[in-house]
């Protein structure tokens, strides 16, 4: 478990981590990975769809509802511009 | 001579019943309850926020319509406390994290829309684990929950500020998450009853996920029936929440007097091994004597899937928590970072300063578990594994009705525990995340104290059957009679 | 050299509400008024699926012949983006709804199958704009709105065939009904995957992805260009790189937008919040009943059964309503070319000036076919027809009252016509003589002379037998 593949890691995660919080993350990865070593006692069957639910979805109506309100939508926005979500 | 016991100390069925022999008035025992919260919380540290004004005002509210001899609800009146996950409009809903701490919702989680809908009074929200990631409340943002029966103990995690304030006399009862044993292992350390429900049954419509196919939504009472009562406002489909599933409607109180003549309880041996306390172990299995006296067939097990748990519990978990936490990015909501240079920055510092270290850690290790070949080699196996152990469980309950088991290792650690090492984690959470992994109900029921710190033993039952949970409990609380209530 | 390409398509579908919320699906509007917590991916929403949606899928995938699953599942896609409100997107990659179909192209000989690897659901995003200041605002009234992508086996080897393809699919997909599929309206996204194979040395170029094309001219000057482009290269021995392009209509050339090297790691995960997909066989069938003909079936069908020139054919297939409307309206006026003919000049046209949709005028194909009718047996003129078309195409009502009321009706009463001929007779000695002398231009004058006096009412093949039994 290497600094690059944790920083790539960080970098999908989108998250700036510092050197120490860098290294205590690769101890724990490297810690998970000899803890789910006891999970190659198993021998999977690919066969089975990788799919925890037996339930079959319940699908809704093509239906309009009533709008929502903008204002509200926008309110916990940190950023806006009359009707817009802004970054910048 | 029996003390009197304070409002604020009522369960949820004597407090209905003096609101309907007109004895007390629900403002005074919203006030009770707010008095004690000023005098105790300090102490305590149960919750982020309290709304005084609107509890006070629906409690002239429900005053009115009971002199208007108006129907009030099943839980009319009943002063209650909602986890800070679960969505209240308008009210901060912080998860207990500076992420967001200024971000209040536009809408209402299902569950807690019911709960108003059948008069339950809101106090407030209660302190948690950062976004649910944790075993004792400590890394909430905020504050640091204590234990009332100790507060230099853990309350547990991560609904610890629920399971305080039940147990402080702050709320008659609150609702809390549970992901692997968030409910039920606070409930334990606080002497109190707490319920994982099935997944499925109550709607997830509005609790802010951390782990979408694990999470549930359960109460924290102080005895069985009060739990049953809340499970029945609460249970039921819900056309919001597409895993939400379509049953019959229950009535959980139902027949929860019947007693256990007859039924059949499974102790697996693998839930007493050399990490549980030997008071613990000691304590679950006079449970098995009770049992049997009241006529239940006890019989040990084998579940030999349970070395597996913590594994695939934690890759399960970790993975579908990095996928749920990618929404927060500042723009919409939540903590916006004003050190930036472009988009790409601005999203990473608003997520660098707004989650804290478990939060990063976890989400991480789901990125990890996901990332190129990862998802193959180990997200895959663990998904199989849990296949593995919900048909494990499956097969007791062809031959058993309930798992008897200890909730958690130990009593209530101190606070500041290392909770890093392999072995304490397993005593906080391994007896407890099976049955998020299997979908199916779990309930903590206080059964003996040890040292003046409450132990829990935990019953498991088959997928929507509460019933026999509750009914089991009951006839144990009953033949125990513990005295659970906090008297200071 | 072979050239390769296949593509990957976007519709977006036409129902009422997003994929899985109840906000509404239209276009244009201002920003964030057709949103809700849901399709803003707020904490704690939860996605549930649109049955509607699964519908339109599933005729899709059967009108291009593909295999429907039984059971599929969702997926979440993950990767940042401002106008990804979840921080993933939620797709089909694990289990498509659709999979292994075809659209035929060309004819006769050059007729092709051209392969559908799969089509599956997912969920749009809002859009970005962006200002001078380095600003973006964002508009999420776009994101959760329902699409199907179409992915293509590399089958087609031509700009041309492109085009021919992508006129086929939206052909077809208009026909039942799922979409608008305007490519200028961003109802239709085509993005091209293109490179060029060298038989003879055994080298191929590398793929070039083709993104930002806005029209079936753009698709085809981008392949074209593309095809230059990658062939140049070849012959000079060098390569193309991995790289995703843009069409750039004013410079008319493609250019970088961004490397392909890595894959982007989407972690394609199955979305725990919504649950499997079931299909019944049932279920499959009724909608593949409620399918209606085709476009390649119906014209070839027509082509057999009436006998009509390809370029008609063409025009009235152009959509399901007027193929509806022609074929109903000969079931009360069994003249195919006729009808044809008056659909494609009248109608046509009356709906061009008026700026209509067929769907919201008046007329009626059993109305419509009645006055062809009556005008087949001579009870109207051509011309009084004309004016009696325009009143139905404006208000409405039935050929023979509107005749009626108008005074439309041409005489044919015998003895009526031969006295007003005879009349004009008498008032045309001259052209008597003339005819008789042999000029048959005098004919035709005492033709349109008798149908003046007849003010139009006249029946042109009477007057003309009746004029030929009195001169003669």
């Amino acid at each position: 478990m290497n600094m690059n593949y944790i920083d790539y890691i960080a970098d999908l995660a989108k998250l700036q981590l510092n050197e120490i919080d860098k290294e205590s993350i690769q101890k724990y990865i490297d810690e998970s990975l000899r803890n789910v070593q006891i999970l190659n006692e198993i021998d999977i069957d690919n066969n089975i769809m990788t799919y925890t639910s037996e339930n079959k979805a319940i699908l809704r109506d093509d239906k309009i509802k009533k709008s929502f309100n903008t204002e509200k939508l926008l309110k916990n926005a940190g950023n806006r511009e009359s009707n817009y979500f802004k970054i910048g | 001579m029996v003390l009197k016991l304070k409002i604020y100390n009522l369960s949820i069925h004597e407090i209905k019943n003096k609101l309907e022999n007109r004895e007390v008035k629900a403002i005074e025992i919203v006030e009770a309850n707010l008095n004690r919260i000023n005098s105790v919380e300090n102490k305590v540290n149960s919750y982020i926020t309290i709304t005084e004004d609107i509890a006070i005002e629906k409690a002239k509210d429900i005053d009115k319509k009971i002199n208007n001899n108006e129907s009030i609800g099943v839980l009319g009146g009943v002063p209650m406390a909602i986890k800070d996950n679960i969505c209240t409009e308008g009210i901060l809903t912080s998860c207990g994290s500076k992420m967001l701490e200024n971000f209040t919702p536009p809408y209402n989680a299902m569950v807690y829309e019911k709960l108003l809908s059948e008069g339950g009074i809101m106090l407030g929200k209660t302190n948690m684990d950062e976004f649910a990631m944790g075993s004792s409340t400590e890394t909430s943002f905020y504050k640091h929950t204590k234990n009332p029966w100790d507060i230099n103990k853990i309350p547990g995690g991560s609904s610890g500020g629920s399971a305080a304030a039940v147990a402080a006399g702050e709320a008659a009862f609150t609702l809390g998450s549970d992901t692997g044993g968030s409910i039920r292992q606070p409930a334990s350390f606080c002497g109190l009853v707490g319920l994982k429900t099935t997944y499925g049954l109550v709607s997830r419509y509005g609790l802010i996920a951390m782990a979408s196919s694990l999470d549930s939504i359960g109460p924290i009472t102080r005895n069985v029936k009060d739990a049953a009562l809340v499970l029945n406002a609460i249970a039921g489909y819900d056309s919001s929440d597409g895993t939400s599933i379509n049953k019959d409607k229950v009535d959980y109180l139902n027949g929860i007097n019947d007693g256990v003549k007859g039924l059949k309880v499974a102790i697996p041996k693998e839930y007493f091994d050399e990490d549980v306390s030997d008071t613990v172990k000691k304590s679950v299995l006079k449970t098995a004597e009770v049992f049997k006296d009241l006529g239940a067939v006890c019989k040990e097990v084998s579940l030999s899937s349970t070395k597996y748990v913590m594994a695939t519990y934690g890759i399960i978990s970790e993975a579908e928590i990095s996928l749920n936490f990618a929404r927060f990015d500042g723009i919409r909501y939540g903590h916006r970072s004003f050190n930036y240079k472009d988009i790409e920055s601005f999203v990473k510092s608003s997520r660098s300063e707004g989650f804290g270290s478990e939060v990063k850690k976890r989400i991480m290790k789901g990125t990890y578990w996901l990332s190129k070949d990862n998802y193959e080699k180990y997200y895959k196996k663990a998904d199989y594994t849990r296949k593995l152990i919900k048909a494990d469980f499956n097969n007791v309950f062809s031959n058993y009705d309930i798992i008897l088991t200890p909730t958690v290792a130990t009593t209530a650690l101190e606070i500041g525990t290392n909770q890093e090492s392999t072995t304490t984690k397993k005593k906080l959470d391994g007896y407890v995340a099976a049955a998020n992994l299997a979908g199916i109900p779990a309930l903590s029921v206080p059964c003996d104290f040890d040292k003046g710190l409450p132990i829990g033993m935990q019953l498991i039952g088959r997928a929507f059957d509460e019933k026999t949970l509750l009914r089991a409990a009951r006839a144990f609380e009953k033949a125990i009679n513990l005295n659970n209530i906090l008297s200071t | 050299m072979k050239t390769i390409i296949g593509l990957e398509i976007h519709v977006e579908l036409s129902t009422k509400s997003k994929i899985f919320c109840g906000c509404k699906v239209d276009f244009g509007g201002i920003a964030n008024t057709r949103c809700c917590p849901v399709c803003l991916g707020m904490p704690g929403t939860l996605p549930v699926l649109n049955k509607k949606v699964v519908d339109y899928a599933v005729k899709a995938g059967l009108a291009l012949n593909c295999n429907i699953a039984k059971e599929s599942i969702m997926d979440r896609k993950n990767y940042f983006y401002p106008d990804l409100v979840k921080g993933y997107q939620i797709t089909q990659y694990y289990s498509p709804l659709c999979q292994n179909g075809f659209v035929e192209i060309g004819e006769g000989k050059n007729k092709k199958e051209i392969g559908i690897k799969r089509i599956h659901i997912e969920e749009d995003t809002g859009k970005s704009l962006y200002n001078s200041q380095n600003i973006t605002l964002l508009d999420y009234n776009r994101s959760g709105v329902p699409l199907i992508e179409i992915v293509t086996e590399p089958d087609l080897n031509s700009g041309e065939e492109t085009k021919e393809f992508l006129e086929s699919l939206r052909d077809i997909l208009r026909y039942i009904g799922i979409s608008d599929v305007k490519m200028e309206e961003g109802s239709l996204r085509c993005d091209v995957n293109i490179n060029i194979e060298d038989e003879e040395k055994k080298t191929r170029s590398n793929i070039t992805e083709l993104k930002n094309l806005n029209s079936f001219k753009a698709v085809v000057s981008a392949i074209e260009f593309e095809e230059n482009r990658h062939k140049l290269l070849l012959k000079e021995q060098k390569n193309t790189v991995k790289e995703t392009r843009r069409w750039d209509e004013v410079e008319k050339q493609t250019q970088v937008m961004r490397l392909k090297d890595t894959e982007e790691d989407y972690r394609y995960f199955p979305e725990p919040d919504i649950l499997r997909v079931v299909l019944s066989e049932e279920e499959i069938n009724k909608i593949k009943e409620e399918l209606p003909e085709l476009p390649k079936d119906k014209k070839n069908r027509w082509l057999e059964e009436f006998k009509l020139p390809e370029y008609d054919i063409e025009v009235l297939t152009g959509s399901l309503e007027l193929a509806s409307f022609f074929e109903e309206t000969l079931s009360y006026s069994n003249n195919p070319k006729k009808v044809s003919n008056w659909i494609m000049t009248e109608l046509l046209r009356r709906l061009k000036e008026c700026d209509v949709e067929l769907s919201a005028v008046k007329l009626t194909p059993k109305n419509f076919g009645k006055l062809l009718n009556l005008i087949n047996e001579g009870i109207i003129s051509n011309s009084a027809g004309k004016k009696i078309f325009y009143e139905m195409f404006e208000n409405g009502g039935k050929p023979e009252q509107i005749a009626q009321n108008k005074g439309l009706i041409q005489i044919d009463d015998m003895d009526a016509i031969e006295k007003v001929i005879k009349e004009v007779l008498h008032r045309n000695p001259q052209s008597i003589e003339d005819y008789k002398n042999g000029k048959d231009k005098a004919f035709g004058y005492l033709v349109g002379q008798s149908m003046k006096a007849f003010k139009g009412k006249g029946n042109p093949k009477l007057i003309n037998k009746v004029l030929q039994k009195l001169l003669n």
